[in-house]
């Protein structure tokens, strides 16, 4: 089943078109990243996806059901959203963090939000930070902690834009490590990253995007045996 | 002399309510401003505009004698309704200039993410976004203060009891003018000294 099709996404910033007909489908439980050079439009996908962006043009459905200003709030709800620079709340712990929205959004008690925040720390191997401010974590466990924010309200869909882009080399991997204890669990994921040798172990779908064109679409075994489209080529050889 | 000292309870009490009253009008100002909605937006912009771009005394004779008139009752309401309404609408337009700055300089980020989680507007508003933006505010919110004590002596003008019009009854009375507006420059001048040393601590705290 699909559960994100994305039809013809237009999109201009200030007049300079940063999408032009963009479509792409998500089976449900895949992992699809996006890879490509900077400024090619991948954030911006993402951004459409989740409503932080108005598309000019084009139509975004989640399972099914058509995106539109009026319901972005609840098909919002599906969708968990991580970010490159983590947007933690600053002046929350990192328990505070992840039971906020389940609380406030999902209605839980303070007990049963509490307690499911522990559980998801722990699943994102945070123990013993639950009283942390974000301040005095380091990079890779701010991300986690942002992991498990996002699941606190059981998405379906999980989005996760270059989430190790800004961690020191030595974190990433235990960011990516949470990434891959998640994929092909049930959960959808639709990822941006740099990090090519992940892309091509957990993706199902590669998608490369360059000027605000998906140029190729294929699985990920094939994309990095052979890609297609030269400047798919010329990437991967500046990747590799 | 100890007369006018005890002025400065009357001068601190107009201070304090207008002080609240007007961050509750404010929050709902910067609300507007930030709303989606045109007509409100323009209407906070037009308030700030409005209630900066005239003088206060203005503002307090309109309050205290043009509104009775315009309601058509007869009797005026009391100095200090005038008064403390006055200074509340007033310092709201400043007060909500002050308060959509200390959002301004919280990260987009932390509003965004509060999008994604479904966060909604009065939730985003006091649980995430004001609670950052209050050590920023906190400085400029204490010197709205130190403004609003000194623009207080203008109730003295419609005759509220404070430190102003004290000083200016024993003037009066003893037919001499230095020494007793002496005494309430010295009370004003207290005041702003305490509270220029509390900015002072807020800061570093
Ligand atoms: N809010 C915005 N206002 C103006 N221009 C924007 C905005 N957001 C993105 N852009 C422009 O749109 C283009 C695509 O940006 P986008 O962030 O989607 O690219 P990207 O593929 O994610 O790149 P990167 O790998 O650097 O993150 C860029 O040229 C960028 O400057
Ligand atoms: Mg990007």
């Amino acid at each position: 089943m699909q559960i994100v099709a994305v039809n013809h996404l237009c999109k201009s910033f200030n007049g300079i078109p940063v999408l032009k007909d963009v479509s792409l489908e998500v089976q449900a439980g895949c992992v699809v990243t996006l890879v490509g050079p900077s400024g090619g439009g991948k954030s911006t996908v993402l951004r459409c996806i989740n409503g932080l962006e108005q598309p000019d043009q084009g139509e975004i459905f989640i399972e099914g059901t058509r995106l539109t200003p009026k319901n972005v709030a609840s098909l919002r709800l599906r969708m968990g959203m991580i970010f490159q620079h983590f947007n933690l709340f600053e002046h929350l712990t990192a328990l505070q963090n992840v039971a906020y929205a389940p609380q406030k959004v999902l209605g839980m008690t303070p007990q049963a939000a509490t307690a499911r925040a522990r559980e998801l720390l722990a699943r994102v191997g945070i123990v013993g930070l639950e009283a942390a401010l974000p301040r005095s974590l380091s990079g890779g466990q701010k991300q986690r902690v942002a992991i498990a924010r996002a699941l606190a309200l059981n998405p379906k869909i999980l989005l996760c834009d270059e989430p190790t882009s800004a961690l020191d080399p030595e974190k990433v991997k235990e960011v990516l490590n949470v990434l891959r204890s998640l994929a092909h669990t049930g959960i959808t994921i639709v990822l941006v990253s740099h990090e090519m040798a992940f892309a091509r172990e957990i993706s199902d779908t590669l998608l490369f995007m360059d000027q605000g064109e998906i140029l190729e679409c294929t699985s990920a075994s094939a994309f990095f045996k052979a890609p297609q489209h030269p400047r798919a080529q010329e990437f991967l050889q500046n990747m590799l | 002399m100890l007369y006018i000292i005890q002025g400065v309870g009357v001068t601190l009490q107009y201070t304090l309510v207008s002080l609240v009253l007007g961050s509750l009008l404010a929050i709902l100002l910067v609300g507007a401003r930030l709303s989606p909605y045109r007509w409100l937006k323009g209407l906070a912009i037009g308030y700030v505009s409005v209630f900066r771009g005239t003088p206060l005394l203005v503002q307090l004779m309109v309050v205290h004698y043009g509104v009775p008139i315009m309601l058509n009752t007869q009797n005026a309401h009391s100095v200090f309704v005038s008064g403390v309404l006055t200074f509340s609408l007033n310092s709201a337009a400043y007060l909500s200039e002050i308060i959509r700055a200390g959002l301004d300089s919280i990260p987009r980020g932390q509003y965004e993410a509060c999008l994604v989680l479904g966060v909604g507007p009065w939730d985003r508003f006091f649980d995430i976004l004001f609670p950052q933006a209050i050590r920023n505010i906190l400085p400029s919110l204490i010197n709205e203060m130190i403004d609003l004590i000194k623009e207080s002596a203008l109730i003295s003008v419609i005759g509220g009891a404070d430190i102003m019009r004290r000083s200016r009854d024993i003037a009066a009375e003893q037919a001499t003018y230095f020494g007793p507006l002496l005494v309430a420059a010295g009370c004003y001048y207290v005041l702003v000294l305490l509270l220029t040393a509390l900015v002072r601590f807020v800061k570093r705290a």
